[in-house]
């Protein structure tokens, strides 16, 4: 039987439906529409394009969304006070920094700035801090949204052996802390694993965040495993995961596509933590 | 052949020689590093390691004070302490031991000004600490990592097994391990089939808090072995690994006690002499 797909418009949807539903709730309560403050320096098209969504999806979901645009040439200063300056206005509730920034921009240092009360990507060292000590703060929104695809399996994972491939500080390290957090045993591989293949058999939960297309095939993959597919390479035009999709789709349990996977959950992802901040916030 | 013994108290000398440098340069410029402990008149508190700390200190030149607070000591008392010594110019380092279950340790070190947390605990330094920036980084398991590099065996690519998953040992243990390229499995009390884990391990952290742990069975032939644990039996100290057994089939294998304890005091101290290298009072 082939795998079953883990699809995230409907993982995506699914959370649009939590959300919507506590939102109503709570303007009816405070007569308040949270917003989100997106930072966006410089005019590059993708950057663009990753705006608009994030405006047109927060305008469907309810949230006020505000995009605050300064010039490919902005000084670091600028981007500083900007930063202060959100921290400060009380109707906003979460801040976003699309990235990349120019080069002459300190991402760290504009990081620093922000207060962690409205990181709603959970990019500040604070944050990240909480995540390591299993307390509560904003959640890196593509880790989460990869959880929440294991969730949406309604598999339990307690005690599974979750294995990720990929150690990056965005996606392989706070994903690691989050599936240990939900009782997984965890095993993190890289480049200079050896029999990468035979430790990745193991896993009850496979996520692949490698960033190279075709690494995981068959034989990486144990019978009935949830496989996660989060390494998108640009091939051609044409967007290619690290999964053999066909092949492995003969073996997994679930498998989730390339593209169709993770991308559309994060922004959902970000809107939950826009919400969380707003609770936060308006002490609700 | 049985296994070569980590020497925790040689490579705690090692490191305390070199220390001992860095506070001459420091005490010429009119700067001597300060540590503060605090801890509770409480057999959790582990008083009699913090006599240790004291003596250490007095060796190296590092001024060192304990504040033995009656075990009564509330929370907001603690918290008055620590906003002192935040705000005390002398003091460059503050070590909370390990409190009473009543306190949530964790809440308590966010207190502690962010520059003087040689323990690394404050979710800032954590923060950074997790995108690899590694001063303050947490003690103990720069203490564990000194530990595995004295064996002179390439870390690299080695499978390195875990067990225990805490903010102290297990978590940051495993995030430096992988900045040394090794492939990491962090496992705990929901690990189903331990065995299957530790027996491919060459690299093994033992962190369980239970004796018995970890017996000959479990560990691969030449495997280095760290144990973490401390548990008192009568009046002997014993670790998570059965250390007898073990030493016939491991490579390298830490002693308890002498094996982590006297390493951690001198990474503690490592970070002091950082702090007070970076910041000015």
């Amino acid at each position: 039987m082939p795998a079953k797909l883990i699809k995230g418009a409907k993982v995506a949807e699914r959370i649009r439906g939590e959300i919507t539903a506590e939102l109503n709730k709570l303007r009816r309560l405070t007569g308040f529409v949270p917003k989100l403050s997106v930072m966006l320096i410089g005019e590059n098209p993708a950057s663009l394009s990753h705006v608009a969504n994030i405006e047109k999806q927060g305008e469907e979901l309810g949230f006020l969304v505000k995009i605050y645009r300064l010039p490919t040439d902005a000084h670091q200063k600028e981007v500083v006070k900007q930063i202060l300056k959100l921290n400060g206005d009380k109707d906003t509730h979460g801040i976003m920094l699309q990235l990349p920034l120019p080069g002459q921009i300190d991402e760290r240092a504009v990081t620093m700035a922000m207060d962690p009360l409205k990181d709603v990507e959970g990019v500040h060292p604070i944050n990240l801090g909480k995540l390591f000590c299993d307390e509560e703060g904003f959640i890196p929104s593509s880790a989460g949204s990869v959880m929440k695809m294991i969730e949406y399996t309604g598999q339990p994972i307690l005690g599974k052996l979750a294995v990720v491939v990929g150690r990056s500080n965005i996606m392989g390290k706070p994903l690691s802390l989050l599936l240990l957090r939900r009782n997984t045993s965890v095993t993190i591989c890289h480049t200079y694993t050896g029999n990468l293949a035979d430790i990745c058999r193991e896993a009850d939960i496979l996520v692949s965040v490698a960033g190279h297309p075709g690494l995981i095939t068959r034989d990486f993959v144990k019978p009935g495993a949830i496989v996660i597919d989060v390494g998108v390479t640009q091939i051609g035009g044409r967007l290619v995961g690290d999964v053999a999709f066909e092949e492995v789709r003969q073996i997994a349990g679930w498998l989730s596509p390339v593209p169709g996977g993770v991308g559309p959950i994060s922004i959902t992802m970000l809107f939950g933590n826009t919400l969380q901040a707003f609770k936060g916030i308006t002490e609700l | 052949m049985p296994a070569k013994i980590i020497d925790g108290k040689q490579i705690a000398r090692e490191i305390r020689e070199h220390l001992r440098e860095e506070v001459r340069v420091l005490e010429s410029k009119g700067r001597v590093p300060g540590l503060s402990i605090v801890a509770l008149r409480s057999p959790y508190s582990r008083v009699h390691v913090a006599r240790l700390k004291e003596k250490t200190c007095r060796q190296l030149g590092i001024k060192c004070h304990i504040y033995l607070l009656p075990e009564t000591t509330t929370e907001e008392e603690i918290s008055f302490l620590i906003d002192h010594l935040n705000n005390t110019r002398d003091v460059h380092g503050i070590n909370i031991h390990p409190l009473p279950p009543r306190f949530n340790h964790t809440l308590i070190s966010q207190q502690v000004d962010p520059r003087k947390d040689v323990e690394g605990l404050h979710f800032l330094n954590l923060g950074n600490f997790f995108s690899g920036k590694l001063n303050m980084a947490p003690f103990v398991a720069q203490g564990i990592m000194k530990l595995i590099e004295s064996t002179g065996e390439p870390i690299e690519g080695k499978r390195a097994v875990i067990i225990g998953r805490s903010q102290l040992v297990g978590k940051p243990v495993s995030f430096m391990l992988l900045e040394n390229n090794a492939t990491v499995s962090v496992c705990h009390t929901h690990t189903m089939n331990l065995e299957k884990f530790t027996r491919a391990a060459d690299i093994l952290i033992v962190a369980a808090g239970h004796p018995h742990t970890v017996g000959r069975k479990m560990v691969k032939e030449g495997a280095i072995v760290i144990d973490v644990g401390v548990n008192q039996i009568g009046t002997r100290l014993v670790g998570d690994v059965d250390y007898d057994e073990v030493k016939s089939v491991a490579g390298w294998i830490t002693p308890v006690p002498g094996g982590l304890g006297p390493v951690t005091i001198a990474t503690l101290l490592h970070n002091l002499v950082e702090a007070a290298k970076i910041y000015e009072w």
